[in-house]
C-alpha cells in the first residue's frame, strides 16, 4: 500500500469512529452520573443519621436529669428539628428497666403497632408532668426511629430494596422508597427530678 | 513512521490505562468508605462517652447519696463508665478493633459561679479497621478519641450553673430546687 493510500484509508477510519466518541460519552455520562447521585443520596443518609442520634443523645442527657418521659420525648424531636430527619417520620421511645427486668415504656404518637422498635406490649404517651414510675438507679433507653427519610436515586434506591439491605419500607411499589434510621442511647436515671419554681 | 503502523502501535493502550484507573477508582472509592467510617465512629464515641461520664458522675451519688463525690467513688465510677460503654459503644463496636479507656478516670475539681463541683472526665480511643486509607504514610497507626466531662450540675430557671443539691432526707440523689433569690 502506498503512503497515500494508507493516509485515505486512515480518513475513512477517522470518519466512520467520529460518533464513537459521542456513544461512548453517552454510556459513560449516565453512569457517572447514577454513580455520584448515589453517592451525594449516602452522604444525605449519613448526615440525617447523625441528626437522628445527635438528637438521642439530647434526649438521653435529659433523661439523665430524671426529666418526665413526656420532656425526654420532646427533647428528641426539638433537637431534629431543622434537621434532614424528617419530622412526620420520627418516633421516639423512652424505656425504664429495673435489675430485675420489668420496663416502663413510653412513646409519642406517632408509633404504630406496626413499627419494629415499639417497646411491647404496651408504650402509652405519657401527660406532660407524668412520672415515669421507675426508682433511681434503673437505666432508661431513648430509641429514635426516623421511617420516613426517602431515598431519591436508582441505585441507593435498588440498594435498599435488595435482600442485602432487606428494607420493607422501600418494596411498596406506589410509595416513595424510605429508608428506617434508628439509633437509641441507655443512660441511668437518677430518680425524678424535683420540679422547678 | 507510517499512520498504519501508528495505529497499531496504540492498539494495546487501553490494557494498560484502564487497570490503572481502575485501580485509581477503587482506591479512591475505598477513601471515601474508610473517611465516612471514620467520621460515624468518631460521632458514636463521642455519644458513648458524654453517656459514659453522665453515667459515672451519677453512680456516685447514687451509691453515696450523702456525699455525691465522684473521687471518694473510684471504684464505682470506673465499673459504672465500664457498663455504660459497654451499652452505647453501637455502631463504633464494629468499626474499632479495640476500644480503650483513659486509667484513671480522671475527677477534675471546678468552680462553677464559685461553688466547688465535683464531675467525672472520661477519655476513650480506638484504633479504627481501614482498607485503602491504611496505606496513607500517617494514617495506618491513628486513633480515634473522644472525651467528655459531667459535672454535678444543672442550670437554675436564670440560666446560672448550681451544683447538685442532694435531698438529705431522701434515699434518692433528688435534686433540690435552687434556693430562692
Amino acid at each position: 500500500m502506498s503512503f497515500e493510500a494508507a493516509i485515505r484509508r486512515q480518513t475513512r477510519l477517522g470518519q466512520r469512529s467520529r460518533g464513537q466518541a459521542l456513544v461512548e460519552f453517552g454510556v459513560i455520562a449516565v453512569s457517572l452520573v447514577l454513580v455520584i447521585g448515589a453517592g451525594i443520596d449516602l452522604g444525605l443518609m449519613v448526615t440525617a443519621r447523625q441528626s437522628v442520634s445527635a438528637a438521642t443523645g439530647e434526649a438521653a442527657r435529659q433523661a439523665a436529669y430524671g426529666v418526665p418521659p413526656a420532656r425526654v420525648i420532646q427533647a428528641a424531636q426539638k433537637a431534629t428539628t431543622g434537621t434532614l430527619a424528617n419530622p412526620s417520620g420520627l418516633r421516639v421511645a423512652v424505656n425504664y428497666c429495673n435489675s430485675s427486668g420489668t420496663c416502663h415504656a413510653y412513646c409519642d404518637v406517632g408509633f404504630l403497632d406496626t413499627d419494629p422498635m415499639k417497646p411491647q406490649p404496651s408504650c402509652p404517651t405519657p401527660a406532660a408532668t407524668q412520672d415515669p414510675g421507675a426508682n433511681a438507679g434503673d437505666l432508661v433507653t431513648v430509641t429514635l426511629l426516623e421511617e420516613k427519610y426517602e431515598i431519591l436515586t436508582p441505585i441507593i434506591r435498588a440498594w435498599a430494596a435488595s435482600p442485602i439491605a432487606h428494607d420493607d419500607l422501600c418494596q411498596r411499589g406506589d410509595q416513595p422508597c424510605y429508608m428506617r434510621l434508628t439509633t437509641s442511647e441507655t443512660v441511668v436515671y437518677p430518680g425524678a427530678a424535683p420540679s422547678r419554681p | 513512521m507510517t499512520p498504519a503502523l501508528l495505529a497499531r502501535r496504540q492498539q494495546a493502550q487501553v490494557i494498560v490505562i484502564f487497570p490503572i484507573a481502575i485501580l485509581m477508582l477503587l482506591g479512591m472509592a475505598a477513601m471515601a468508605i474508610d473517611g465516612g467510617r471514620l467520621f460515624l465512629g468518631r460521632q458514636e464515641l463521642q455519644k458513648a462517652a458524654e453517656a459514659a461520664a453522665l453515667d459515672g458522675a451519677l453512680s456516685a451519688a447514687l451509691s453515696d447519696p450523702q456525699h455525691p463525690d465522684p473521687a471518694s467513688h473510684s471504684g464505682v465510677v470506673e465499673q459504672a463508665v465500664t457498663d455504660s460503654l459497654a451499652r452505647n459503644l453501637g455502631v463504633a463496636n464494629t468499626i474499632c478493633r479495640s476500644v480503650a479507656v483513659d486509667r484513671p478516670i480522671k475527677y477534675p475539681p471546678e468552680t462553677l459561679d464559685g461553688t466547688n463541683a465535683n464531675g467525672v472526665y472520661v477519655r476513650i480511643s480506638c484504633s479504627p479497621q481501614l482498607t485503602a486509607a491504611a496505606m496513607i504514610p500517617g494514617v495506618a497507626g491513628m486513633t480515634l478519641g473522644a472525651d467528655a466531662e459531667a459535672v454535678l450540675g444543672s442550670k437554675d430557671s436564670a440560666g446560672k450553673f448550681q451544683p447538685y443539691q442532694f435531698d438529705p432526707t431522701s434515699p434518692y440523689p433528688r435534686v433540690l430546687p435552687p434556693p430562692a433569690a
